[in-house]
């Protein structure tokens, strides 16, 4: 019986699995500044190393592994590796929401009341290690004392912008 | 033998997902959310019935593991879709990018805070939670009722643990 489509499921799943193992032993050893752009470059070139590695050594382990079995192991660790990485913000940044479920979940009766909440998330906690953030990816740069977009922000802020004029929505945020 | 077309369900699924839900948002026949159910569902058919179409005149004998595979890439696809969208609806740093956008000159600091301060973000958050019956407030105490929701939070306050360290956040 023909298992290709098996095949290329697992072995999507293995190099997935695998880069986001070597993708823990590094944030764990050195985390890097830019981990947005690290962690693209991390799983794609897992990927690359899969189309270019694969058949190689399934020949020599004597494994039949289809040209088509392979692109859907691309397909599916690519897929796996894009949820991971748009998940990833939310690990990363204080997600306010997040947080917000947490403090509030964790207060005993009667609840959180709101005024501790504000005066324990203002923009030392939300805002400023965001405005970091962009600095470090190079979204933004710091001229004197104000920010501005690099290039590349601006870019992305078009992206953005764009899409919720294509879907008729407000500013968001 | 396995052809090209084996992986095209997935991906027309995408395709689908992708434009029912910006036409639906976009003709204002649901919110947001409502567009986003709306192409995911239209998605799940299409990558059913897309693979059924193709099992049945393909000659692949392992039919489960294509199926398996290509719901797989559609869901996490799906899902990465849904959390582009989010990003421009709820991220910071976009909105944050936004600002600036408009802002050819550049902000300080003091500028950014009062264009989009923390109490803003905490009330849009609020708002959110409040109307979806998640979390209700009672003379100014607020109370999580949706106890459910705390199972997302608890994955990842886990994967934070696992990647970051465990005192990463305590540390933020």
């Amino acid at each position: 019986m023909d298992h290709q489509g098996m095949v290329g499921l697992a072995l999507g799943i293995f190099v997935f699995a695998t880069t986001w193992c070597l993708h823990v032993v590094w944030w764990r050893t050195s985390r890097p500044q830019a981990t947005a752009r690290a962690l693209i470059m991390l799983f794609g070139g897992g990927l690359a190393l899969t189309l270019a590695g694969g058949p190689i050594i399934a020949a020599g382990l004597s494994f039949d592994l289809g040209t088509i079995s392979l692109l859907r192991a691309i397909l599916v660790a690519g897929a796996l590796a894009a949820a991971y990485i748009a998940t990833y913000p939310a690990l990363e940044a204080i997600s306010p929401t997040l947080a917000l479920l947490d403090d509030i979940a964790a207060a005993p009766a009667p609840g959180l009341s709101c005024q501790a909440l504000f005066a324990a998330m203002d923009d030392s906690v939300l805002l400023h290690p965001r405005i970091t953030d962009l600095l470090n990816e190079g979204l933004v740069e710091l001229v004197g004392d104000r920010h501005r977009l690099t290039a590349k922000g601006a870019r992305v802020a078009r992206i953005f912008t764009g899409l919720r004029r294509l879907l008729g929505l407000s500013v968001g945020g | 033998m396995m052809t090209i077309l084996d992986l095209l369900p997935p991906i027309l699924a995408l395709i689908v997902n992708a434009g029912t839900q910006i036409i639906t948002c976009r003709i204002k026949a649901t919110g947001l959310i409502g567009s986003i159910i709306c192409g995911f569902v239209l998605g799940v058919a299409t990558v059913i019935g897309s693979q059924l179409t193709f099992a049945a005149t393909s000659s692949s004998g392992d039919a489960i593991g294509e199926a398996c595979a290509n719901l797989l890439i559609f869901l996490c696809g799906s899902y990465t879709y849904f959390h582009f969208l989010n990003m421009g609806e709820t991220a910071r740093r976009i909105r944050l990018l936004r600002e600036l956008e408009a802002a050819p000159n550049g902000l300080t600091l003091a500028e950014l805070s009062q264009r989009y301060h923390a109490r803003e973000m905490l009330e849009r958050r609020l708002g959110r939670l409040c109307s979806k019956g998640i979390v209700t407030e009672t003379d100014g105490y607020l109370r999580v009722t949706r106890k459910g929701v705390l199972v997302v939070t608890g994955i990842i306050n886990f994967l934070t643990a696992v990647v970051l360290g465990s005192d990463y956040r305590r540390s933020r």
